[in-house]
């Protein structure tokens, strides 16, 4: 049977009290005999004194010291009664050898002879302490001596009623204390268990709280003593554990935030193949949410492949997949550190992007290639005819300078491109900001690209708002900005075909729009036309003798990036395009201000 | 541990159970051995009881100042009652009557240089007493006291042919045998128990209750002499409180009193030049005497509670505080005499003569005893 902690104190405590109501019953008894023997003692020694005295006196003050034996003998009856009267006990007389020669009692017939021997043997006074019929009694034994004359023994038997009465009244009186204590000590304990277990139940109760995971309850205990010292430590422990509880949370937070803004899927995996942590990419991947094992990736074998690889000791793999449309590439590696079970990272990392533009930097290599490689050959082919054939025809001499003049200049020009787009993809270049007049920056550039246009007949019409306000930019960059624009618009213009260059301004920025009416792009083009090396299809074929080298609008978004501008291109295919830059302009001071300063 | 502790109390509660009321420390049945027993005591002065002798009968009043006599005071046996008053010469034990009257005396002294004898008589229908002279040849009986005086026991000797005695008014009179009488009257009307006179610096000491129901009286000194009196009123000095009994060494330089000491009584010392005090010894106390050298005090104990009357007699070395027991426990009704120059007590000891008689008699026996100390 388990007995409670409680029902131990109060078992504990009345056992305690019995064995302390035990203890001092029995030194009371035994105290009190001890005293009231030892007091009486001391009576009987002066009892004994006293009468010695009084028979001496009585002997010497009657006859003489040669007669005192037989006097003693012969007068011990009235002796016996004198001494039994004057000490109020019952007392005996013997002669010398022990014989009893008188007794105040007739009743009592003990036998002293053994003590009277002792005492004769010893010469010294024998105590006899015993029970008889109920009551205790004191035997007494001297020598009676006068003028250093024994002349026989005198005892007494000293009564220890009054003793046993008062040894009866302090057990009556102890049961009867114990009888009224006894209900008073149980529910005493009672109540002092009740109120010491108290602080351990709210420990158990509070304990059960925390491990509930609530860790902001407190025990209130306001004394200060071991329990509070308790309570203490136990409240300053939860409000530990409740703040560890939360930097943990805070470190899960952290580091979800942490996987969840990784461009690469990862999964964390146990020894037993248990998903210990996962990202949102690995949802978005393999169309699977919040896995518990690697066994829930039932369509993609090869993480488990992968996962069995690692447990059976390889250190790392990398491969490529396609999954559902994508360029995947898996990196496996154990984790391994000392005093921790091992466990496996894969991560999956999304290489679509990265391939398209590997693909798409072949083939610009291959255009860009093919580009240098015709105006070279048109330059070499030319030179060699000149130098072999000695041709002295001046209109084949001019034609073929000409040629190769114009080859060279479109050399030079990719040769530029590729420069410029070098040079703005470094991020440490930057640009010279300086206040320009986009409005008369516009109207120069429309100048410059009018002998363009009116090769193909095009007509270039410009609409401003001539109180535009200045912008901060790189004068030459913004120039070559809305060149390459133009060039564009022109390119992809039929011949006799407008262009209409309109500029305005917004709550913060300057929008010029370039719209011209050619073939249009499609919104597939739409999206990669900002690219690096991306030409349409129509720039392939309109690129004998102008032909770029998809470069032009990625230059264009770049300077527009640089000057924290926005650039937006709507068209449809057979309708032509309208691109729209914006650029922020400086806003100028306000009339309280400039008067302040 | 916890089985430890069942084990103790389980111990515990069988001795409390076995023992029940029977002495644990104490041996029952079996002879013990006592070992302390002041008889056999080892003492620095060992006291001899010599001799003890019943000398006569009768109550001892006082001794004569040649040492020969006992002043006693008695009464007939048989009818006609009389009331007496004897001289027991001391060398042959022969009892001389002085006086025989059908008046009761309740107090005599012999005359400081044994001329003659005051004591104060009573007569059976009257409620005053009287203080009467009677010469030594038994020729003379003068009436000391006044007419309306009611005079008190005790009596003191107050010099040549002068004693002192206290009145109904609790005045202090010290009256001569010629007549001439001086009245003290005491600022507090004490009640007087005891009186010592001594007449070297006339001072007077005293037992007296303000308030006869006290039940003990405090112990004054009082100068005699007429600068200690004022308007006639005797100026009193304070010696100690709640006295039993005292007595004035015979050279006149320590009074020795015993005085109640919590529930018990001390003896005290009092050295009357540097007026310091000196406990001497604790116990149930009743009357001391210096012993004419002043080397010792004669006691007397109670030794009985039960019978307050019972009292031994002890001697005490002043010095060593060593205490000796001279008499077993008797009921003493006298003082205790200690002549000069003799190492002798007389005092008179109420026997029961019931068994003697055949009818109901107590009779006053006279002791003595003779002691000697051995160094």
């Amino acid at each position: 049977m388990q007995i409670t902690y409680r029902s131990r104190i109060i078992i504990y405590n009345i056992l305690i009290f019995v064995a302390i109501f035990g203890c001092i019953l029995f030194c009371a008894v035994q105290g009190t005999i001890y005293t009231r023997v030892t007091q009486i003692e001391k009576r009987l020694i002066q009892m004994n004194q006293d009468t010695s005295l009084y028979i001496g006196q009585e002997l010497k003050s009657t006859v003489s010291a040669d007669q005192y034996k037989d006097a003693f003998t012969q007068d011990a009856s009235r002796l016996c009664h004198a001494i039994a009267t004057t000490e109020n006990c019952h007392t005996f007389l013997y002669d010398t050898n022990g014989n009893l020669i008188a007794n105040s009692s007739s009743v009592d017939k003990t036998d002293l002879s053994d003590e009277i021997a002792k005492s004769k043997s010893e010469k010294t006074p024998i105590m006899l302490y015993l029970k008889q019929d109920n009551i205790h009694f004191i035997y007494f034994v001297s020598t009676v001596t006068v003028s250093n004359q024994q002349i026989g023994y005198l005892g007494f038997k000293y009564s220890l009623q009054s003793l046993d009465s008062l040894l009866n009244t302090i057990v009556l009186f102890y049961l009867l204390a114990s009888a009224l204590g006894f209900p008073i000590l149980v529910v005493a304990t009672l109540s002092f268990s009740g109120h010491f277990t108290k602080p351990i139940k709210d420990l158990t109760r509070i304990s059960k709280e925390i491990n509930k995971g609530n860790y902001n309850v407190r025990i209130h205990y306001r004394r200060n003593d071991e329990i509070g010292d308790l309570t203490t430590v136990f409240n300053d422990m939860t409000q530990n554990i409740n703040e560890m509880v939360d930097q943990l949370n805070l470190e899960r937070n952290r580091l979800a935030n942490v996987l969840a803004s990784l461009d690469d899927g990862l999964l964390a995996i146990d020894q037993k193949g248990g998903i210990i942590t996962s990202n949102s990419y690995i949802r978005t991947y393999f169309n699977v949410t919040n896995p518990k094992t690697i066994y829930d990736f039932q369509y993609q074998s090869f993480l488990r492949d992968i996962y069995d690889a690692l447990k059976n000791g390889k250190n790392h793999i990398s491969e490529e997949i396609d999954c559902n449309g994508r360029n995947l590439m898996i990196i496996g590696s154990p984790i391994r550190k000392e005093g921790f079970k091992e466990n496996y990272l894969i991560i999956i990392r999304n290489i679509t992007t990265s391939k398209q533009f590997e693909k798409e930097q072949q083939k610009f290599i291959s255009s860009v290639s093919h580009e240098l490689r015709t105006p070279l050959t048109t330059i070499i082919g030319y030179t060699d005819m000149l130098t072999r054939r000695q041709v002295v025809d001046q209109t084949i001499l001019n034609k073929s300078l000409t040629t190769i003049n114009r080859e060279g200049h479109r050399l030079l020009r990719l040769v530029d491109d590729l420069l410029n787009s070098s040079r703005l993809d470094r991020t440490e270049f930057d640009v010279k900001r300086t206040n320009l007049d986009l409005h008369a920056l516009l109207i120069e550039v429309i100048d410059q690209m009018q002998i363009k246009a009116q090769q193909k007949e095009i007509e270039i019409n410009y609409k401003s708002d001539e109180t535009l306000p200045e912008i901060l930019g790189d004068y030459d960059r913004i120039q070559q900005l809305f060149i390459n624009v133009l060039h564009n618009a022109i390119k992809y213009s039929d011949i006799g075909d407008i262009i209409d260059v309109v500029s305005t301004k917004d709550d913060d920025y300057i929008n010029v729009s370039v719209r011209d009416y050619g073939v249009g792009i499609s919104d597939l083009q739409k999206d990669r036309i900002f690219g690096a090396f991306y030409r349409v299809e129509e720039d392939r074929a309109r690129s004998e003798g102008e032909g770029g080298a998809g470069l032009g609008l990625f230059l264009v978004k770049q300077i527009v990036d640089k000057h924290h501008g926005k650039i937006k291109i709507e068209s449809q295919l057979g309708e032509g395009t309208n691109i729209i830059v914006s650029l922020p302009f400086i806003t100028p001071p306000e009339e309280g201000e400039h008067d302040e300063k | 541990m916890k089985s430890k502790m069942i084990l103790t109390l389980s111990v515990l509660l069988a001795l409390v159970a076995l023992t029940g009321c029977d002495s644990v420390f104490i041996p029952s049945n079996s002879p013990i051995t006592v070992q302390s027993n002041s008889l056999y005591n080892d003492k620095e002065e060992s006291i001899n009881i010599n001799s003890v002798g019943k000398i006569g009968h009768g109550t001892i009043q006082d001794w004569s100042a040649d040492n020969n006599s006992l002043l006693i005071t008695s009464t007939t046996k048989a009818p006609p009652l009389t009331y007496n008053i004897e001289l027991l010469n001391l060398s042959d034990k022969a009892l001389n009557s002085f006086i025989n009257s059908d008046k009761q005396q309740l107090s005599a002294i012999f005359e400081e240089k044994g001329n003659g004898v005051f004591y104060v008589e009573k007569a059976t229908n009257s409620d005053t007493s009287q203080l009467e002279w009677t010469s030594p040849d038994r020729a003379t009986t003068k009436t000391i006291s006044t007419a309306n005086e009611n005079v008190q026991t005790p009596l003191c000797q107050a010099g040549v042919n002068a004693v002192l005695y206290t009145n109904g008014d609790n005045d202090i009179i010290r009256v001569s045998q010629d007549g001439s009488r001086i009245v003290y009257h005491s600022a507090n009307g004490y009640s007087i128990s005891k009186m010592t006179y001594e007449a070297d610096t006339q001072t007077l000491y005293f037992l007296g209750r303000r308030d006869s129901a006290d039940e003990y009286a405090d112990l004054y000194s009082a100068s005699l002499k007429p600068d200690g009196i004022t308007n006639g009123t005797l100026e009193t000095q304070l010696i100690a409180k709640n006295v039993v009994d005292f007595s004035l060494q015979s050279d006149h330089s320590r009074l020795a009193y015993i005085m109640k000491f919590d529930d018990a009584r001390k003896i005290v010392v009092l050295d009357l030049t540097t007026r310091q005090t000196r406990s001497l010894a604790f116990g149930d106390y009743n009357a001391l005497s210096y012993t004419p050298d002043g080397s010792h005090l004669v006691v007397t104990k109670i030794t009985n509670t039960d019978e307050q009357d019972f009292q031994s007699i002890w001697i005490v070395n002043t010095q060593n505080k060593e205490q000796t027991q001279l008499t077993s426990p008797m009921i003493i009704t006298s003082p205790i005499i200690i002549p000069k120059d003799q190492n002798t007590l007389f005092f008179s000891v109420q026997t029961d003569d019931t068994a003697v008689s055949g009818s109901r008699f107590y009779d006053q026996v006279i002791y003595q005893v003779s002691f000697s100390y051995n160094k």
